[in-house]
């Protein structure tokens, strides 16, 4: 099967600051991928690297066939890859509704309005909300929102970016099982995580990311059991972890 | 009394610099804060002033051209700044209205220098030779006094452009545009990643400023007849910004209120003399403490709707 996306040494400046050597990573059609990494791995820097926030010194990356690299944002997500920003980047002044009408801002079809009925169902919580303006939704609401807005869109691949952070640990599976149901639905996900246990436990691939670098790949099921990464992202096999 | 020619002088320039507003509204709506707008107008006022006193072209056609040279500079200055934001834009713009202001100054062959632009052709007088040549026009105004009635179209005219063009932003406000505007001035990286071209909207928010506020120093050339650099200095850009921050940046209405409040406040204080640019600094300094979102916010919008809109409800019998 060919890749729907494929990165091929990627290499990222931050001014002087090297911040992806080299990164090679794959998602194909139907895949829920995942990254992890500690704190200033590269993450975010990869997938705005992707989306075309930041433009990349080397490197090549192909989405759908068709190079990418050095594309503007606006054109990448018209194509079908759309980033759910890291923070959530939810538009606090607008309403539920308009949140979600702006995703699919690079829309020209006419389904937009029966996409709008499928997400309220789908996120009944935001259904109940529509009309609030968006700042007033707690922080697990505004997740499902910039989740919900992301789809808005119809991605073929849909980049996540930390969707877990900063919530409780109850939304964060809620999250989780969400992220399983859209990969469910057909749309191929590149997610990237700190919830390391929960996302392997629902992706298919895992690429870790060290310094810029990827260091560890493989499926997820087998990296899960590996001793590197149970010792440094799982807390190791210390008795009181179970 | 409303065809007293003083108070329509001050209604023109209510609608001029509530014009003036509407540019700093505009642009602020994707986020940009620009001190430009003195400058813009210098351009739009010299072009204008050019080209009908020297070249003869008709009034509309240098109004025209002038609010055009300002959205092309608008363009120029707004592609190298677009990496910029908040202060940094404004000093960059700031820094702009100098070079400009300078350059009308040195340019004397065009601008006439630091002495000014004298006689520029008036709004009022080519309006009114043009009807008192109809022979139906000369037996209708004959009666009338023909000051009375130059103030009187210069200002119909004047308030006809600038409510033309809060209409035009008023209805972009809820457009596709106006959309995509305001997610990038909540959020840029929100904005990219919904797919909404930031550079081309920021481009196009700066742009629209500029064109109005070249279109406000245009028309301000053709009813004030002369110009001269001291008009556009930072010390009026200023001023401008102040209309639409004052009145509420967030909302089309709010430089038209901002305009005509501290357009109209001179006026009203004059019985004071020499102290009421203290009461007018005083006004400003107490209005931004308690109302610093501007006296129009989109809570006394969304009101005032309601309440012209109130009586089709009540029939309706729909709260």
């Amino acid at each position: 099967m060919t890749a729907l996306l494929k990165v091929q040494h990627l290499e990222t400046y931050y001014g002087h600051i090297h911040a992806l050597k080299g990164i090679d990573i794959e998602v194909r059609p139907g895949q829920l991928v995942t990254i992890i990494g500690a704190n200033g791995s590269g993450k975010t820097t990869t997938m705005k690297t992707l989306i075309g926030v930041i433009k990349p010194k080397r490197g090549k990356i192909v989405y759908d066939s068709l190079d990418i690299t050095g594309l503007s944002p606006h054109l990448i997500v018209a194509r079908g890859m759309v980033l759910v920003p890291e923070g959530r980047a939810i538009l606090t002044r607008m309403t539920v509704l308009e949140n979600l009408q702006m995703g699919a801002f690079v829309r020209k079809d006419e389904s937009v309005g029966a996409d709008l009925e499928k997400m309220l169902n789908r996120f009944p919580i935001l259904r109940q909300r529509w009309d609030q303006k968006a700042g007033t939704l707690s922080g697990g609401q505004q997740q499902m929102l910039a989740i919900a807005r992301g789809l808005m869109a119809r991605p073929k691949l849909l980049l996540l970016d930390e969707p877990s952070m900063g919530l409780a640990p109850m939304v964060v599976s809620e999250v989780i099982d969400i992220i399983r149901e859209i990969r469910n639905s057909g749309v191929s996900v590149l997610l990237v995580e700190q919830n390391v246990r929960q996302a392997l436990a629902i992706s298919d691939y895992t690429y870790v990311l060290e310094t810029g670098k990827v260091i560890l790949q493989g499926n997820s099921d087998v990296l899960i059991n590996d001793p590197r990464v149970k010792d440094s992202y799982l807390g190791g096999d210390r008795p009181y972890n179970g | 009394m409303f065809l007293n020619p003083y108070y329509l002088q001050i209604g023109s320039f209510i609608a001029i610099n509530a014009l003036l507003g509407l540019g700093v509204y505009v642009t602020l709506s994707t986020g940009q804060l620009s001190l430009g707008s003195a400058g813009f107008m210098g351009i739009g006022a010299y072009t204008s002033a050019i080209l009908t006193a020297r070249y003869n072209y008709s009034i509309p056609v240098g109004v025209v051209f002038g609010a055009l040279a300002a959205a092309l500079s608008g363009v120029l200055i707004a592609i190298p700044s677009l990496r910029l934001r908040g202060v940094y834009l404004a000093i960059v713009t700031l820094g702009f209205g100098e070079i400009l202001r300078v350059a009308f100054i040195r340019l004397e062959n065009l601008t006439g220098g630091a002495i000014g632009f004298p006689g520029i052709p008036k709004l009022g007088g080519t309006i009114l030779e043009r009807l008192k040549a109809s022979s139906a026009g000369a037996r209708i105004f004959s009666s009338m006094n023909g000051n009375a009635l130059e103030s009187l179209l210069v200002f119909a005219i004047l308030l006809c452009i600038t409510l033309m063009s809060a209409a035009f932003f008023a209805l972009q406000a809820n457009s596709r545009v106006g959309r995509a505007f305001s997610s990038i001035e909540m959020d840029e990286t929100a904005a990219e990643s919904m797919g909404i071209n930031v550079y081309y909207y920021k481009v196009l928010s700066f742009t629209q400023g500029a064109f109005v506020s070249g279109l406000a120093g245009a028309l301000y050339g053709h009813v004030a007849s002369y110009v001269s650099p001291a008009d556009f200095t930072y010390h009026r850009a200023v001023e401008i910004l102040v209309y639409a921050i004052l009145g509420g940046a967030g909302q089309v209405m709010g430089p038209l209120v901002g305009a005509s409040i501290l357009t109209t406040l001179p006026e009203v204080l004059r019985f004071m003399s020499g102290y009421r640019h203290v009461l007018y600094g005083a006004i400003i300094v107490l209005s931004m403490i308690y109302r610093p979102q501007g006296l129009i916010d989109s809570e006394t919008s969304d009101w005032l709707r309601k309440v012209f809109r109130r009586k089709r409800f009540i029939d309706g019998g729909v709260k």
